[in-house]
């Protein structure tokens, strides 16, 4: 079985005041170890498709199958990063870690270990009790991402995570998060990104799914060839040709 | 839905005063539309000084900072005194200078006013201050000033809050009425004519139970019908327009001082609610507001009751009035009061807790909770008071019945401040930090610790302090009463100041005024400036 999640005719259309159709008959699915990207223009559906496959709300039609089970509501499986980092402000980097270990079964002990050692692998050691408020921008998104990873999730959802900070410190992260994905230790090696970035897309993903402007349906897909480690790789041809691709294949969804 | 309830509670009100003309054995029964149309009048009246005074006086607190530097601490300091228990000495000050029904019309219309104003000022003052910098920026880039900038800055600014002030003025008028219109004093009752008067007489005077439930049904049959017919129409047609500076439209405030934080809040989210808290600061913090109010009380009280002529010298008459004072007895009755209005609000917490948590879920909940809102915050609750305590007498003990009924009472002057302001913060609650929660999988006591609690604690400590207000308010009204020729009467320190109003024991009701007074700093100082600072401190940025 290669196949670790499948996405399948989803549709759902929001209903409260004017109807907006946010997403129609969206299929895909997801092998195991990769890196997906889903890539599409503003207001397309795309964190409405992320919400879905974290179990936050439900299509109209259509399912997830997460492993041969159907996802209805949130699992300690598939945890999410935020774009806006949605760290609790009144609990310091340590707790917001924790809090969800705790919730979730494990001893207090185990949770500040596992809480500590994340902290750690996204270099926030020396800041456990620091308050969100206290942290700059970058830094919160670790908290976020050590949030995420600590629970030992199979499928990590990121929606656009790196799209409310500047340039440098994304870079930094971007890097930092392609290290967590191909290090073997570490039991989360699914993980599936949305971005409105192009090179942010080729430079991180396996795959990439493109969207189209609302309602959101699936307009093309890519396999990115470009060799990894990607970083040494950005002056390739091979990388170039990819970015050309995907932004052929954006503009002809704009005038579909 | 708005028309079936205009429709429904005119029949109800034409059926209720029908059926008090024909069937009801009282003897002044056929004048209750009569008297209801006297109280309508007399709220309306009032109202309307209340609005054109307070837009008047607010625009120019807000605009002109040197008057604001005046006019708001002055107001707030006014508004922070428990009006019902000044009032008795008011009214003889009043009837002192106006023999006759002038002055006691004239005392009703002042109480009336003052349960009115502050409300409509500070929702004034609040919404200009929302408007954001780079609004009055543009304004001036473009060169519009004057009566353009009036009229297309600032009017468009205050409607919105104006109406939801406007609501809760008019309902807080309807719920002093009763105080206002029948009132002992000095072994004497002051009435005028008017529903508010009328069921008191029905309650406590000539019992009958049936005429008094009637004109309370009365009662609350204008008051839906107007809130209706009214004040919804209006909110609704506002938020119709298009949104102000592509902000919400604040449909409800919370109370005075605090509506500033309202329209911010929906504006910018949850991070912008902590530092307009910290307005607090700027409204030269709540302990010292509290004693220049008594201050300002005490003096008031003593030129009143000294009778102007014979000015004694205020060190006889602190020592002939403590002479009176039970120090016993005063301590342990304000203890017996600290924990009536303890219990009911530790049970008004739990309420509005468990409300805020099936908001933070439930979108339906959250729809429902204002429709309820708006019914419960419209119950005139003081006039609740004497045909519920006279009904409780045939059942049970007066004593137990008083305490069933303040309780009760207690609750309706405590739940909406921090039910409203609790359960609104939950529903703004941002989303990203609702889906954390579902997510990570927060459930029950758990979701209520460390989500529900920590987000509202600034509306927490907000609704608690204005809960305490009204409760304040209620005791005085609530622990003593006189039904037929007996008196009824809790330990408490409510019961000890209106033993002395009855008494007409000026200088003593200035007294226990002062102890309560004292309370509030001392509540202020330990409890709710600790609290806010602790929420200040912490910081709410997401
Ligand atoms: N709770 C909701 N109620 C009503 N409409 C919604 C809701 N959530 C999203 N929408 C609408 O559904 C559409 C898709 O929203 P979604 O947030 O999934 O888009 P997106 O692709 O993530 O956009 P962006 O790139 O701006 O993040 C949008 O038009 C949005 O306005
Ligand atoms: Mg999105």
């Amino acid at each position: 079985m290669t196949v670790i999640l499948e996405v399948q005719n989803v549709s759902k259309t929001y209903r409260n005041g004017a109807e907006v159709k946010a997403l129609e008959n969206v299929s895909f699915i997801v092998n195991y170890d990769e890196f997906l990207c889903i890539i599409g223009p503003s207001g397309c559906g795309k964190s409405t498709l992320l919400r879905i496959i974290a179990g936050l709300d439900r299509p109209d039609s259509g399912k997830v199958i997460f492993k041969g089970k159907e996802i209805t509501s949130p699992t300690p499986k598939i945890t999410m990063v935020f774009q806006s980092f949605a760290l609790l402000p009144w609990k310091t980097a340590l707790e917001n870690v924790e809090l969800p270990l705790v919730v979730n079964g494990y001893t207090k002990d185990e949770a500040r270990e596992r809480a500590m050692k994340y902290l750690k692998m996204v270099h926030l050691d020396g800041f456990e009790n620091v308050y969100p408020h206290d942290l700059s921008g970058g830094m919160k998104q670790r908290v976020g991402l050590a949030r995420a990873l600590a629970l030992h999730p199979e499928i990590l959802l990121l929606d656009e995570p790196f799209s409310s900070l500047d340039e440098l410190t994304a870079k930094d992260l971007r890097i930092l998060l392609l290290k967590i994905w191909s290090d073997p230790t570490l039991p989360t090696n699914n993980f599936i990104m949305i971005t409105h970035n192009v090179e942010e897309a080729v430079m991180m993903a396996d795959r990439i799914i493109v969207m189209s402007p609302r309602p959101g349906r699936i307009v093309g897909e890519l396999k990115v060839n470009v060799p990894r480690p990607r970083f040494e790789h950005l002056r390739d041809k091979e990388f170039f040709e990819a970015v050309d691709k995907l932004l052929e294949m954006l503009s002809i969804s704009e005038y579909k | 839905m708005g028309r079936y309830i205009i429709l429904i509670s005119s029949v109800l009100l034409a059926l209720t005063l029908i059926y008090s003309y024909f069937f009801l054995s009282y003897s002044d029964a056929k004048m209750l539309a009569v008297y209801a149309l006297i109280s309508l009048g007399r709220i309306t009246i009032v109202f309307a000084i209340s609005l054109v005074f307070g837009v008047c006086v607010g625009v120019l607190a807000a605009l002109n900072k040197t008057a604001g530097r005046i006019i708001i601490p002055v107001f707030d300091i006014l508004q922070s005194v428990p009006i019902l228990g000044y009032f008795p000495i008011l009214l003889v000050a009043i009837i002192a200078a106006f023999p006759g029904y002038l002055g006691r019309e004239l005392a009703v219309w002042i109480l009336l006013f003052t349960a009115m104003e502050w409300s409509i000022f500070f929702g004034v003052v609040g919404s200009i201050r929302a408007i954001p910098p780079s609004v009055k920026e543009a304004a001036s880039t473009f060169n519009i000033r004057g009566y353009a900038y009036f009229k297309n800055v600032i009017l468009p600014a205050i409607i919105p809050a104006l109406i939801s002030a406007s609501t809760l003025a008019w309902n807080d008028g309807w719920t002093f009425d009763i105080a206002a219109e029948f009132v002992s004093y000095n072994g004497q009752s002051y009435a005028v004519p008017g529903i508010g008067s009328f069921i008191a007489n029905t309650s406590l005077v000539n019992t009958n139970l049936q005429a008094a439930w009637t004109g309370l049904l009365v009662i609350g049959e204008i008051v839906v019908l107007t809130n209706q017919a009214v004040w919804h129409r209006l909110a609704d047609r506002v938020s119709k327009h298009r949104p102000i500076f592509g902000v919400h439209i604040p449909e409800r405030i919370v109370h005075p001082l605090r509506t500033m934080r309202m329209p911010a809040r929906r504006i910018f989210g949850l991070k912008f609610r902590v530092e307009f808290l910290g307005l607090s600061r700027f409204r030269n913090s709540f302990s010292t507001k509290v004693v220049a109010s008594a201050f300002i009380l005490s003096l008031i009280g003593l030129v009143v009751a000294s009778d102007l002529s014979e000015l004694v010298p205020a060190f006889s008459i602190i020592s002939q009035t403590m002479a009176q004072v039970n120090i016993v007895e005063t301590i342990l009755f304000t203890l017996f009061t600290l924990g009536r209005l303890f219990v009911v609000y530790i049970f008004a917490l739990f309420v509005s807790l468990m409300a805020a948590l099936a908001a933070s879920r439930s979108k339906r909940f959250r729809k429902i909770f204002y429709t309820i809102y708006d019914t419960g915050r419209a119950i005139p609750y003081l006039a609740l008071f004497p045909p519920l305590f006279a009904t409780l007498l045939q059942v049970m003990p007066g004593e137990l019945g008083l305490e069933v009924s303040s309780f009760f009472l207690i609750f309706m002057g405590m739940i909406w401040y921090i039910i409203y302001n609790v359960v609104t913060a939950a529903s703004y609650l941002p989303e990203e930090l609702k889906e954390v929660s579902e997510l990570f999988g927060f459930r029950g006591f758990r979701r209520l610790r460390d989500i529900v609690i920590p987000s509202t604690l600034p509306a927490i400590v907000t609704g608690s302090i204005l809960a305490w207000g009204g409760g304040w308010n209620v005791i005085i009204y609530s622990e003593y009463v006189t039904q037929g020729n007996n008196v009824y009467s809790l330990p408490g320190l409510g019961s000890l100041l209106d033993n002395a109003a009855a008494a007409g024991n000026s200088y003593l009701v200035i007294f226990y005024l002062f102890i309560m007074s004292g309370i509030v700093i001392l509540l202020g100082r330990l409890v709710w400036r600790r609290l806010i600072e602790r929420v200040e401190r912490r910081g709410l940025e997401i």
